[in-house]
């Protein structure tokens, strides 16, 4: 009850949402450590502080998969609808992985595999918002995104197999890099 | 929503280049403006563009005190005429970069001062403003555990013993 008087507990929650999203770091991959999710600290201070942070999905839009499935699940589930911006790279649960971007490339508006995928089918899903798209020492599947991308308008291949039809389909790619390290 | 009030001519000062506005803080201090010096506020722009609708003067009675409303008029003073991209209303929520130097300057002031700035701020809609006061408030628990961010700013744990040993919450954040 006591934090009910205090000045910073008066501060409408969009604000203390700002103050939070101001700390929250949005890093490289590569960059990516536990010292990155310590700003995830403010939603243990109090249960207010905790409440406006799980109300406000744009905090919790940027992320990978380096601290497990658990936490990427509550993640994209925290973010809701709000676009998302994935920089991943994994190995082990690939499957389930891919099956929970399948369930979630609607809102997904930048998408960057840095790892190879055996599986890419969960590509072959339309993908409404995204924009930029890097994928890796993969195969592209025939029906990307089910060619269903209008706003992809930036795509880069590292050493994938693919067919051009696929990317012809793709009507409003701007740019795209393909890149072969191999020879 | 505020109260606006119709005043006598007379408690307005004469007529300058930039039109006069009459600001009332909560502790019913009487401040005279120049309409240019406020125009960053959307609130304040929003009222002024009510007022052109009659010919009466008015006053703005604000919900807070005068040495806040001081404060925030000196900022406005200090950028007239200057153009803020973070006051362009569709510009991106503040980030990370750091805090203007003659901003940091004025916001130097106690935790609670700094709070009641930002409340002003925002309610004048003031967003480059709030956005300085977001990034300085950022600034002092950047960094700090949970234990250090509730002793900076006086917060008491509230959470029940469940709630802050649930496997949810120590997995997840």
């Amino acid at each position: 009850r006591r934090n009910e008087h205090l000045p910073i507990f008066r501060l409408p929650s969009e604000i203390l949402a700002c103050i939070f999203a101001i700390n929250r770091t949005t890093p490289r991959i590569e960059e990516f450590g536990a010292e990155h999710l310590r700003w995830i600290a403010v939603t243990h201070v109090c249960r207010r502080w905790r409440q406006v942070a799980l109300d406000f999905p744009d905090l919790w839009t940027r992320g990978c998969f380096k601290h497990g499935l658990n936490w990427t699940k509550e993640m994209f589930a925290r973010s809701k609808t709000a676009p998302l911006y994935l920089e991943v790279t994994w190995s082990r649960t690939a499957k389930e992985n891919g099956a929970l971007i399948k369930a979630h490339m609607f809102h997904i508006r930048t998408l960057t595999l840095r790892t190879a995928i055996s599986d890419t089918e969960f590509l072959a899903q339309p993908a409404p918002i995204l924009e930029s798209f890097v994928l890796k020492d993969s195969e592209i599947p025939l029906c990307l995104f089910a060619n269903q991308a209008p706003r992809l308008h930036s795509a880069k291949l590292v050493d994938c197999t693919f067919s051009w039809s696929c990317l012809l389909l793709l009507r409003n790619l701007v740019h795209v890099s393909i890149i072969n390290t191999t020879h | 929503m505020p109260t606006i009030v119709s005043v006598d001519d007379s408690t307005v000062p004469g007529e300058g280049s930039s039109r006069l506005l009459l600001l009332v803080s909560s502790d019913n201090k009487h401040i005279v403006v120049e309409e240019d010096i406020m125009s960053r506020s959307r609130f304040i722009s929003k009222q002024v563009e009510g007022f052109e609708a009659t010919s009466q003067r008015h006053a703005i009675l604000l919900p807070f005190s005068s040495f806040v409303l001081n404060k925030v008029i000196e900022y406005c003073s200090h950028y007239r005429g200057y153009y803020l991209l973070e006051d362009d209303p569709d510009a991106a929520p503040p980030g990370r970069s750091p805090v203007r130097e003659w901003d940091q300057e004025f916001l130097d002031v106690d935790r609670n001062m700094l709070l009641r700035i930002i409340k002003a701020a925002h309610y004048l809609e003031i967003k480059s403003l709030v956005g300085s006061c977001a990034r300085a408030i950022a600034d002092m628990i950047r960094g700090k555990t949970t234990e250090e961010m509730r002793e900076i700013l006086g917060v008491e744990n509230d959470f029940t013993p469940e709630e802050e040993h649930s496997p949810s919450s120590k997995c997840t954040g």
